[in-house]
């Protein structure tokens, strides 16, 4: 017997922030992306999310960069507008670690809470969930575009491969081949879907059984700028403690490596040619080769 | 010691199932085969098929029910537990289950009776920690029929939490351990099981993945939401009642506050345990000729009797000598089976 999921209101009995679940709409994918604070990586992101999603929601917890308006330049630039919705989340949201673990799931402060009031807007018949600086490739579109149709007769699991890409300038960026993270990223919008509290953060479940499909190697990679600081979103600063956070340890050593001129074990210093950002140039099917060849 | 030895006690309907299937389901090992689940517990009960023999085995020879409300219960456990061919199998079952794995839970309803059996036989390999469930009796007393099926009535029901959660308690007293409140498992399972993970020091907290932690998740069981009775719907004696909520808002308090272990609480519940002995004496002793008509010939177990000394003598002589003549049977039998002696009695190579 699987749960399922019910609308329920939240600990601070605020009602206009109730979880309610729709029935499902039209398309195949609804992205999700909660987002605080990434104007300056939406411009890469939002583009290729809106050629391969149905519709996007955008869900803004109190960016104070211009983030909202980005997003709806961006959805403007892409005639996107009608497939676009923008929302609020105006709370103070734990994050990651001990602090989530100490906030009750119901409450409104919490990342399960958030997580369950985002996607209940989504309505098509699966759910995509995304970051707002995670960059799809020119492969990673194609990969959608075919899933579409490849999903028509079937419910199942898309697990993403990701690969962390710190930007230092407009012409130079490290991508680091050797930090591959593979997760659910897209799955069912049944009444079997919705989000849990686990130990560091929130969980999505999701109908049983079904089966799990790999998207190519070279699908997206997630942008970190060398010159901001990449782990506000952690309680804490260690990330030895569980094989869950040691993705994040790896992160921070290269993050601080890099800024500091070194170049761990396979990590990839991309320089552009000069004519395009190099975030375009890793955008490239060629690039490929990095996380190929490894 | 790196491994642990987790062992779930607690009432029925007190969360002890869905608590050891989370703590199973995160990566803790629980010894197969597990019971099947069933009506009583669809999602399954989190138990040991072996530990449910044992402990049955034990209960049987000790003349204890499962849940049972007399304090005598308690040393008669004790007393079969004790005894070398039980200990012995016991501490050989644990050593193999620790073979290849660090974190082991033992959950059962009749654990409570046999907790330093467990504490003696494990802690040569494991260091034994001892997690208790705590829900109000209200919750826990069904009206007549047990889930175990067993017809007791509620004053009986009621008075065997307050056995089984003050002699529990004592039991575990100065040993490593940890008080889950219902509430808390209902609110916040997630927190619920760090919290006493971090509490006893379970190292096994650090290893889920998602995809275990989608599987704890998915053990809560809807049929365990609160009935919402009242003590009056039950129709139990008010001494019972008042005892009962005692026991229940002290242990309540020292686990929300993490004071299980200190000084006035422990002072505090040795003195409810007094008043309870006390109140099942006085029952025991009023009932004495409803007790001696129902029950004629049998052992009472009651230590009101046993102060006669001579009725306990006979039971205790009683029970050796039924004991001593199960053996013989069986020793006889296994000489003739290695000599080739028939059944009888000749010996089946001739001669």
């Amino acid at each position: 017997m699987t749960l399922t999921r019910k609308d329920f209101i939240n600990l601070e009995q605020l009602r206009d922030f109730e979880v309610r679940w729709p029935d499902p709409g039209e398309g195949m994918f609804t992205a999700v992306l909660r987002v605080k604070n990434e104007s300056r990586s939406l411009p890469w992101v939002l583009p290729g999310v809106f050629r391969a999603a149905d519709d996007v929601i955008l869900v803004d917890n109190g960016s104070d960069d211009g983030t909202p308006e980005i997003a709806q330049r961006v959805a403007k630039e892409q005639g996107a507008e009608d497939r676009f919705l923008l929302l609020e989340y105006p709370f103070d949201v734990s994050r990651c670690g001990t602090e989530h673990l100490g906030t009750p799931p119901n409450s409104i402060h919490s990342l399960t809470y958030f997580y369950n009031w985002a996607f209940s807007h989504a309505r098509g018949r699966y759910w995509w969930k995304w970051d707002g600086d995670m960059v799809l490739t020119e492969a990673g579109e194609r990969s959608f575009d075919e899933l579409k149709w490849q999903l028509e007769g079937l419910d199942a699991i898309i697990t993403i491969p990701r690969y962390p890409v710190y930007v230092e300038s407009e012409d130079v960026a490290y991508l680091d081949s050797d930090m591959r993270n593979r997760e659910p990223w897209i799955w069912p919008n049944r009444k079997e879907s919705f989000f849990v509290k686990s130990f560091e953060w929130e969980l999505p479940v999701w109908p049983k059984d079904l089966p799990y499909f790999l998207l190519p190697e070279w699908t997206c990679f997630e942008l970190k700028w060398l010159d901001a600081d990449e782990f506000t979103h952690w309680s804490k600063s260690s990330f030895e403690g569980t094989i869950r956070t040691r993705r994040k340890a790896r992160e921070w050593e290269v993050f601080h490596a890099v800024s500091e001129g070194e170049l761990p074990f396979g990590v990839h210093r991309i320089e552009s040619p000069g004519d395009k950002h190099v975030i375009d140039v890793l955008r490239e099917p060629a690039s490929a080769r990095y996380v190929l060849d490894r | 010691m790196y491994n642990r030895l987790i062992l779930v006690a607690g009432s029925p309907r007190s969360g002890t199932s869905l608590f050891a299937g989370m703590l199973g389901a995160l990566g803790c090992h629980i010894p197969q085969p597990e019971v099947a689940r069933d009506d009583r517990a669809p999602k399954g009960f989190g138990e040991s098929q072996w530990v449910v023999n044992y402990h049955s085995k034990l209960l049987r020879r000790a003349g204890v029910e499962t849940w049972d409300a007399r304090p005598a219960a308690w040393s008669q456990t004790a007393d079969v537990a004790r005894e070398q061919s039980a200990e012995r199998q016991l501490q050989r079952w644990i050593a193999a289950e620790f073979d290849t794995r660090d974190h082991v839970v033992i959950k059962d309803a009749r654990l409570h009776w046999f907790l330093p059996a467990w504490r003696r036989a494990g802690e040569t390999v494991a260091t034994p920690c001892f997690i208790t469930l705590l829900r109000h009796p209200l919750e826990i007393v069904e009206d007549k029929k047990t889930p175990y099926g067993e017809r007791w009535h509620p004053n009986a029901q009621t008075a065997s939490w307050i056995n089984s959660m003050l002699y529990g308690e004592r039991s575990t007293r100065g040993d490593r351990r940890g008080l889950v409140r219902y509430e808390e498992l209902e609110d916040d399972a997630m927190l619920a099981v760090a919290q006493v993970s971090e509490r006893l020091d379970l190292s096994f907290i650090e290893r889920p993945m998602p995809a275990q932690m989608r599987e704890a998740t998915n053990l809560a069981d809807p049929s365990l939401k609160p009935r919402r009775l009242k003590w009056p719907d039950l129709e139990v004696n008010e001494r019972l009642v008042e005892l009962a909520e005692e026991v229940f808002a002290t242990l309540d308090r020292a686990g929300r506050d993490d004071e299980l272990d200190e000084k006035p609480v422990a002072s505090a519940l040795d003195d409810l345990r007094k008043r309870y002995v006390d109140l099942y004496t006085f029952s025991e002793t009023t009932a004495q000729f409803s007790i001696a008509a129902k029950q004629r010939g049998a052992p009472s177990g009651s230590p009101a009797i046993a102060r006669d000394g001579s009725l306990l003598t006979r039971d205790m002589a009683r029970k050796v000598m039924e004991r001593t003549k199960r053996k013989s049977k069986r020793t006889i039998y296994q000489l003739r089976k290695r000599s080739g002696i028939a059944a009888g009695g000749r010996s089946q190579e001739g001669g």
